[in-house]
């Protein structure tokens, strides 16, 4: 307690009681009977002491030692007063208050019921942008986490090789046989190895019989070195015995049904019977998804000699997998190996790589992104949107606020603290935050499921998981802090009679701020427009480019090393139809080659100057039926003669061969001897995302197995067709079911990716434009409210309505159009960058930009005129009358 | 000095029964007090003032303005009937504790 001034003036004891009265009035626990009460106990004690002969300053000092201040005395009477054990006296802000928490609440919620559109608005767009993002994160998690549950995941690798091509270097999985036992004895960390081949094969148990694609060929480690939980058998002896088998679950079920697959016996491709060992569970989040696992120790069973291939370090068509020793280095190691296999194949500088287990679905082998750039493409929208959501949000909510000013005015007058109008503002922000978060979660379990149609996922919104609880948390942490603080700071801090001036005449340009927001969101959302317009266009141009050979009315159908023998008795049969127009047989589909299998070496070969051809095995009819163009020399001839082998080339290998005129150009490939017939056109031959490679087709019955065999159908109707080639068929080769796909079916197969990914990018795209809508609307009709005065006198003055709504939207015009400007830029050099990682890409054109600049303002304009419209249609005298 | 948990156990009998003997105000309470302790009970009137407002709000109490002879609003208060019930029950449990403290503690050995 303060103490009167004590120097200069006499003492005057009135004035001390009347000082020590007014501190005890700031208490505002203390009420007028209780001081009144105390100033006379007071005086009773100060005039006793006076008698006792002391002079009036001792005594009031002595008086008033024994007080503490007045704050306590006050506590004092408060507790005794109110029974309650969190009561705290008015006024006293130190402590939590729940009555007071509870009070912010109820008028919170009034607020909200009070102001239901704009409740709605800021709610329903925080929500739709809170649920994308969720939705987003939980794809994106679930591509980060592909074959990491393995327990050894960091100790597996797999090998790479850097392969020198003419011009540039192919960095590939694909590496010859021996390779891994060789790297295993020299190098004593390498703990163990498993080479990996896919294959296709039909599978027969007892009538049932199918083509199956997804035939995996490892080595007996293999199950040990990753761990797929197996449902039946054991994982590290399952493939011991060349004689078994271990199938994916899928499969138990769709052969055996409900027995029990262990012991069962399947036939494949009619020539050897593997007995089921295991059952096993591939889950969605790896890259190994196969059907089938037999050992190579099993290929004397299909009457395949393991010698030949254990000497051959030229045919590259394994992939490797290493497991470490725990804790050894794999640069170190990397490093070792670089140089291994040249020193196996002399001549060659092929250098050999390590990749991580884990980054092998989302970079490329040679270390650029592969599924990378979605996930980063999407974490990026996911940012944009909850950003452009809490934006507008936040925008609402401050143009809300500011409306209240009148309200802080007379909380003011009334005592409400600054502390009380803080904590007034922030729990009705956090309030909305949280109900919008509640409706995000509603919304995420609602279209999950057509989320996962998309994806192709089966994603689940796990409540509890730690990442999405800190996440959201994150969330609503942070917008409801920033949108609460511009209430909170700037509201609160007027003084009430600033308060009530705000109400009279509002600033001219006061909310700089919120139109950077305004701004910045419908950047963003132009990006994404823009964005959609090239990732859309791009996946047509690939779609819709000249392949350079036929796709549509192609069908293929899978033969297995027994059927094979059987094309040249099927072929005539078949070409008896009137709707088949051609019949071939060839080692890979035309537009995706599989085989790499060598160099191409002629006499004249400069040192250093490689051509590394993707390989197909085709017949005579295989330019024909496919549709290509023979433009130098000629075809295969239906008549092969032994002695010598022919090659056609393509295009490209023509180029990077460099000889003119190739044709008679005797060249060695592969161990065979031959020369060059004919060059073809460029056909597209592999993905797209690279241009056409090098190309060297061989009628010559090695190298690869002709195991698609293709039949061109007449446009039309290919059931009759069809018909008759399952006739045909099942007559030559009983048992052997004929199933067929059209070509272009597996094209589109093959862009997938594209489609989803453009499909995605154009629903969230949209949604952006939509939530960046609701932040407009809600914020012209604000404006449109602020003014409707002033539009009141306009019209009386004489303004026509359109000149007002022109009038009007002239500042949101403005602002969409700074959003264009700073948007263009930033978004032509993301897509560039975006399109270079294709070979064959579309242009950039100006009309995209224009396109989504004026989409942008259309809607902008719409959702503003409509509120601008409202209020200047109607009747001035009304307006005039508002407020 | 007596403690603090005792002081707080023994107010409100000691407010009760100062008042068996009519009205008074609280100034005279704390004075008395003094003086029955011989100056050792010394109430300050942050503690006392809140005690009387409770018992007043609790009913064992009444209270009533009167101007002093030199024209100053004192507030006088008065037990009720229910604090004359009360202060019955505080005293049979005090007597109760008292009497077991005289028969452990014989005359001789109590110090003051």
């Amino acid at each position: 307690m303060k103490k009167p001034k004590k120097s200069g003036t006499a003492f005057n004891l009135d004035e001390a009681v009347s000082h020590w009265i007014r501190e005890l009035q700031r208490s505002a626990a203390l009420e007028d009977g209780m001081i009144t009460e105390l100033e006379s106990h007071l005086r009773d004690e100060v005039e006793d002491l006076i008698e006792e002969g002391k002079s009036p300053e001792e005594a009031f000092q002595e008086a008033t030692a024994s007080v503490e201040s007045a704050e306590k005395i006050g506590k004092e009477y408060y507790k005794t007063i109110s029974r309650g054990f969190l009561a705290t006296p008015p006024g006293n802000e130190t402590g939590f208050s729940i009555a007071l928490f509870l009070n912010s609440l109820k008028v919170s919620l009034r607020k909200i019921r009070r102001q239901k559109w704009y409740s709605l608005i800021s709610v329903t767009g925080l929500a739709v942008g809170m649920a994308c993002s969720i939705l987003i994160f939980l794809w994106v998690k679930h591509e980060l986490s592909y074959d990491r549950f393995h327990k050894n995941t960091k100790d597996i690798y797999r090998v790479i090789m850097e392969d020198p091509l003419s011009d540039s270097v192919s960095v590939h999985p694909w590496l010859p046989f021996p390779l891994g036992s060789a790297l295993q004895n020299e190098f004593p960390e390498i703990s163990a190895f498993s080479r990996y081949r896919p294959d296709n094969m039909v599978v027969r148990y007892e009538d049932k019989s199918f083509t199956e694609q997804s035939f995996l060929t490892v080595d007996a480690v293999f199950f040990k070195i990753f761990s797929f939980p197996f449902l039946q058998g054991n994982p590290s002896e399952a493939l011991v015995d060349p004689n078994s088998i271990v199938i994916r679950d899928t499969m138990a079920k769709k052969y055996f049904g409900g027995e029990d697959p262990i012991g069962k016996v399947l036939n494949l491709s009619g020539r050897a019977d593997l007995s089921v060992s295991g059952v096993v569970h591939i889950p969605e989040t790896s890259d190994f998804q196969f059907d089938f696992f037999f050992t190579f120790q099993s290929y004397p069973l299909f009457n395949v000699d393991l010698a030949p291939l254990e000497a051959n370090w030229s045919g590259k068509n394994y992939q490797i997998y290493l497991l470490l020793q725990r804790g050894s280095s794999y640069s170190a190691l990397e490093e070792k190996i670089s140089g291994f296999l040249s020193s196996h194949t002399p001549g060659q500088n092929e250098v050999l790589r390590l990749q991580k287990l884990s980054r092998i679905h989302l970079f490329k082998p040679d270390g650029s992104d592969g599924a990378i750039r979605y996930v980063r493409i999407f974490s990026l929208i996911a940012v944009f949107i909850l950003l452009i959501a809490c934006i507008n949000f936040m925008n609402l909510a401050t143009a809300r606020f500011k409306k209240r000013a009148k309200e802080v005015t007379l909380r003011k007058m009334l005592g409400g603290t600054r502390r009380q109008l803080i904590r007034q503002f922030f729990s009705e922000s956090f309030l909305h935050v949280l109900a919008a978060s509640a409706v995000a979660l509603l919304i995420v379990e609602l279209t999950l499921p057509v989320f996962n149609q998309i994806t192709l996922c089966s994603l689940k919104l796990g409540l509890f998981k730690t990442e999405l609880v800190f996440g959201l948390a994150a969330i609503i942490l942070m917008v409801g802090f920033i949108s609460g603080l511009y209430p909170a700071l700037f509201l609160s801090s007027f003084s009430s009679i600033q308060a009530g001036k705000v109400i009279e005449r509002p600033k001219k340009h006061g909310s700089p701020f919120r139109k950077i927001l305004v701004v910045f969101q419908f950047t963003l959302s132009t990006m994404l427009i823009i964005g959609t317009f090239v990732v859309q266009s791009q996946f047509s141009f690939i779609m819709n480019r000249d392949l350079g050979m036929y796709k549509e009315s192609i069908v293929y159908h899978l033969m297995q090393k027994k059927t094979r023998d059987s094309v040249s008795v099927v072929r005539e049969e078949l070409l008896k139809h009137p709707d088949i127009l051609g019949v071939t047989s060839c080692s890979s589909l035309p537009f995706n080659i599989e085989s790499w299998i060598g160099y191409i070496d002629w006499k004249g070969l400069s040192p250093g100057h490689r051509v590394f051809p993707a390989f197909i095995s085709v017949d005579h009819a295989f330019v024909d039926t496919v549709g290509l163009t023979i433009i130098e020399g000629r075809n295969f001839s239906r008549f092969r003669s032994d002695n010598t082998e022919s090659f056609v080339i393509n295009e490209t290998a023509r180029e990077q061969i460099g000889i003119k005129n190739p044709i008679g150009l005797e060249l060695s490939f592969w161990g065979r001897k031959g020369k060059i017939i004919g060059v073809v056109n460029d056909f597209t031959n592999r993905q797209m995302t690279f241009t056409t490679a090098p190309m060297i087709l061989s009628d010559g019955n090695w190298g690869a197995g002709r195991n698609y065999l293709l039949l061109r159908l007449r446009q039309g109707n290919p059931g009759r067709a069809i018909k008759h080639f399952r006739q045909v068929w099942e007559k030559a080769n009983p048992g052997f079911p004929s199933e067929y796909e059209f070509l272009d079916e597996v094209f589109d197969r093959m862009y997938t990716n594209e489609k989803r990914l453009s499909k995605l990018l154009f629903s969230f795209a949209a949604l952006a434009i939509f939530i960046s809508c609701l932040g407009l609307i809600g914020l012209s009709s604000y404006k449109a409210e602020e003014k409707t005065k002033e539009i009141g006198i306009r019209k009386t003055l004489g303004a026509s309505t359109w000149k007002i709504i022109s009038l009007f939207s002239m500042d949101f015009t403005k602002l969409v159009s700074i959003a264009n400007i700073v948007a263009w830029p930033i978004i032509y050099v993301i897509m560039h960058r975006w399109l270079q990682g294709y070979a064959y890409r579309t242009s950039i054109s100006i009309w995209m930009f224009i396109l989504a600049g004026g989409l942008g303002l259309c809607i902008a304009l719409l959702s503003v005129g409509y509120q601008t419209l409202r209020v200047a249609t109607a009747n001035p005298v009304e307006s005039l009358r508002y407020e | 000095m007596i403690s603090k948990a005792l002081i707080a156990a023994s107010t409100k009998p000691l407010i009760l029964s100062v008042l068996l003997d009519g009205e008074t105000y609280g100034y005279r309470i704390i004075k008395q007090m003094k003086a029955l302790s011989g100056g050792r009970l010394e109430w300050s009137f942050g503690m006392l003032y809140p005690v009387l407002h409770r018992l007043e709000k609790d009913g064992f109490i009444e209270a009533s303005w009167k101007k002093s002879d030199k024209g100053r609003l004192r507030k006088y208060y008065r037990l009720t009937e229910a604090g004359q019930e009360e202060l019955d029950r505080e005293r049979s449990q005090w007597l109760t504790v008292q009497g077991v403290f005289a028969k452990l503690w014989p005359s001789s050995e109590v110090r003051s």
